[in-house]
């Protein structure tokens, strides 16, 4: 009898401190902000159930959700591409024959991605500066203009530079999975290539890139995922350097540059205090990563 | 066998173990509050000190309170309050000016525990104010005295006119300008003459324009249309928001004043607080600076090592409130009046207006600048000039303040993209920047009219 008892009840215990952790910090937390987007809510005074109208505000034309959505979208598409591209390339240079000091240099490419996000951004705050930018300066120092460009004022020069500063820290991390999976094709298959006339860049196109495609719908997956967060860069970059300043303009000029977190955190925790608004963003938020992963996961069974 | 049952055993145990400490931590705010130190006293450590408080013996007041500030201790301030309230301490909890509102609302919101006492910067007052979560300082136990203060800070510190924070360091503002170029295109650098000959701003932009054409467009009267904007939000004689209705009218006619100024071309297009606007400081292009108390202190002094280069005068249309802090009490708040005594020292009292001058803080206790020697004050930037007696005795007696709301953070949001706008493009006038303004107003607050 005690055996049974044991036996039906030793998983649940044996489960209970992660489940107890999950329902905790996981599983309530998630229901609670589901409640909270379902009111009016400061996060002082008594919430207001409000049904749905925080979800039918994010389709409100003077709501900035859809905008901060196709802000991120673009930076993404843009951006990752980039940084696949280039990480691929770096890659198969650092893992061919030509490069010495491959450790020296792989290390190099990838300390972009472990500097903490917020230098990210006040480096290129600095770097692109409208008035003592490093950038104007040797613009200008070349003759290639005359006024210093105001990067972090105009719309397009400021999506610019974001993707700049997306495809500077993000490269290596692309570099180190390409690594990874260059390891992983067979050196058989580029002599068999050789012996039968093949050229560099044609064994490339033909044996090496095929065979990386496993690696690079996981980056592309989890760079979309990854992209869809993007929050502390932007921010800091556009954020202004204190207070009064005029570039200190939420999401940047005309709001371009208005991620879809940053406009959560804006509305939440930012120049204004709407929770469950907030919340309802957030939940948004949720649902078009939910769908990039799903068809990603799709894609990326696919090709396994 | 045997070694099976032991690590069944031990793994049993550890699984028990990390429950009990889970379910623990779960029930753990409850035994949080019965804890014994000063900070979580228990309703008979606080009738302890509310005994001690009543009994009117500074010495005899005991016990510890906490402050949220991102202000760095001020020594002779401290030190002269240990003097009188030595059984008082105070433990000092870092939090950035920026975060208060935020650390507030997260510490209402998942029920913790909020400080005695908590500084508020100009910038998160409104929004501190409307969470309604301060005391009413001029309600027993306090009794603050509203007339030891100066006149403009009852609106701008009231609820329902209440007092519900009290200001800690002066920040009336005037405007600064390089005393050279005053000589050589206004004729004069004496500050009395300069405030006579520009009464207005009509009067301003057109000395500014004059001396745009005189100095072949080397010299320009403002770095930035912000610090303009500065100026003119400060003098406002009535508050933007009444409740959720903006006074159109009342923006319209500041939006109006700034194109003005932008399409005179007599003001730069600066950022503020960046490099550039900074070394501006030290450089001879710019003839004004909107300065607040902190000004000479912060900003010229750190940036222009050259001395006697400056002068304060009253701004055109008069003086106005930039910046500054205060300090209030959280409703609730366990060791309040041992806060109070603390606020009541340092900003209500001649010794406390004393100490806090020697850390480079003027308090707003008004009688203190009544003794000439008090409020004389000279600063390297600004030569022999007694900027003090200009501070606040000149600028002081002809400023305004005005109640602000929530709203107005917002409005401020929306008023700094109007004028990066401004500045970088001419042709966007007062119609387009109201338009602007009401659609950034609505996607951010949509309850707001606009009357």
């Amino acid at each position: 009898m005690m055996d049974v008892v044991k036996r039906k009840w030793a998983p649940y215990l044996f489960l209970s401190p992660y489940m107890l952790f999950y329902a905790a910090f996981g599983l309530i937390p998630i229901l609670f902000s589901f409640y909270v987007s379902l009111t009016s809510w400061n996060g002082i005074g008594k919430k207001t159930f409000v049904g749905l109208d925080n979800y039918a505000f994010l389709f409100n034309p003077d709501s900035y959700f859809f905008t901060s959505v196709g802000n991120t979208l673009l930076f993404v598409a843009v951006s990752l591409p980039l940084q696949m591209a280039f990480g691929l390339a770096i890659a198969s240079l650092l893992y061919s024959k030509f490069v010495k000091w491959k450790a020296f240099f792989q290390l190099v490419n990838f300390l972009p991605y472990i500097v903490t996000p917020v230098a990210v951004g006040l480096m290129f705050n600095l770097l692109f500066d409208w008035q003592a930018g490093f950038v104007n300066k040797l613009l200008l120092e070349f003759g290639l203009i005359d006024e210093g460009i105001y990067w972090l004022g105009e719309p397009m020069y400021a999506r610019v530079v974001i993707i700049l500063m997306l495809f500077w820290k993000g490269f290596g991390y692309t570099m180190i999975f390409y690594l990874a999976g260059l390891a992983n094709i067979s050196k058989d298959l580029h002599e068999a290539a050789a012996v039968d006339g093949a050229t560099g860049m044609k064994s490339f196109w033909t044996i090496t890139l095929p065979l990386l495609r496993p690696v690079t719908t996981f980056v592309a997956i989890t760079g979309i995922i990854g992209g869809f967060q993007l929050l502390e860069e932007p921010m800091l970059l556009l954020g202004g350097a204190g207070m009064g300043s005029a570039s200190a303009v939420i999401g940047g000029p005309e709001r371009c540059c208005l991620t879809t977190v940053w406009n959560m955190y804006d509305t939440a925790f930012g120049s204004t205090t709407r929770y469950g608004l907030g919340a309802a963003i957030a939940y948004g938020l949720c649902v078009i990563i939910a769908v990039f992963s799903f068809v990603g996961t799709k894609f990326y069974r696919e090709e396994s | 066998m045997h070694r099976s049952k032991w690590g069944r055993g031990i793994a049993q145990a550890m699984t028990t173990l990390i429950l009990i400490s889970l379910l623990a931590a779960c029930s753990g705010t409850s035994g949080g509050n019965n804890g014994g130190n000063v900070k979580t006293s228990t309703p008979a450590a606080e009738t302890e000190n509310n005994g001690a408080a009543e009994g009117g013996d500074s010495k005899e007041l005991k016990g510890e309170f906490v402050l949220w500030t991102w202000e760095p201790e001020h020594p002779t301030a401290i030190a002269a309050f240990n003097e009188k309230y030595p059984g008082i301490k105070i433990k000092r909890v870092q939090v950035e000016a920026a975060d208060v509102p935020k650390k507030l609302q997260t510490t209402i919101a998942s029920g913790g525990e909020l400080p005695d006492v908590i500084r508020i910067e100009r910038g998160q007052k409104a929004k501190i104010f409307s969470m309604d979560i301060l005391e009413d300082l001029e309600a027993d136990p306090y009794n603050a005295d509203r007339n030891v203060l100066f006149e403009y800070d009852a609106p701008a510190f009231s609820m329902n006119d209440h007092l519900v924070a009290i200001p800690d360091d002066m920040s009336v503002a005037g405007v600064a300008y390089i005393k050279s170029l005053a000589k050589e295109y206004l004729g004069t650098d004496n500050p009395e003459e300069m405030e006579a000959m520009l009464p207005d701003w009509d009067a301003f932009i057109a000395k500014g324009v004059e001396v745009l054409a005189n100095s072949g467009g080397k010299v320009m009267m403002f770095p930035s249309l912000g610090g303009v904007y500065d100026i003119l939000k400060g003098q406002r004689d009535q508050p933007y928001f009444e409740d959720n209705k903006l006074n159109v009218q009342l923006l319209q006619s500041i939006v109006t004043r700034l194109v003005q100024f932008r399409d005179a071309g007599i003001v730069d297009k600066l950022d503020q607080w960046t490099p550039a606007w900074n070394a501006s400081f030290g450089g001879d292009k710019y003839m004004f600076t909107p300065s607040p108390v902190w000004m000479p202190q912060y900003v010229i002094g750190p940036n222009d090592k050259k001395p006697d280069r400056w002068a304060l005068m009253v701004a055109p249309e008069g003086g106005y409130i930039r910046g500054g802090s205060s300090h209030g009490i959280p409703k609730g708040a366990k060791n309040a009046e041992l806060a109070w005594k603390w606020i009541e020292f340092t900003s209500m009292s001649q010794a406390g207006a004393e100490a806090q001058k020697k850390d480079g803080v003027y308090t707003h206790f008004k009688e203190a600048y009544q003794n000439k020697e008090f409020s004389n004050w000279t600063w390297e930037n600004f030569g022999t000039q007694d900027i003090g007696e200009k501070f606040f005795v000149d600028i002081s007696g002809v400023t305004t303040d005005v109640a602000e709301n929530v709203n107005d953070q917002v409005l401020d949001e929306a008023m700094n993209i109007v004028l990066q706008t401004l500045a970088k493009d001419k042709s966007f006038g007062v119609e387009q920047a109201m338009d602007r303004i009401q659609k950034e107003l609505k996607a951010k607050v949509p309850d707001i009219t606009f009357g």
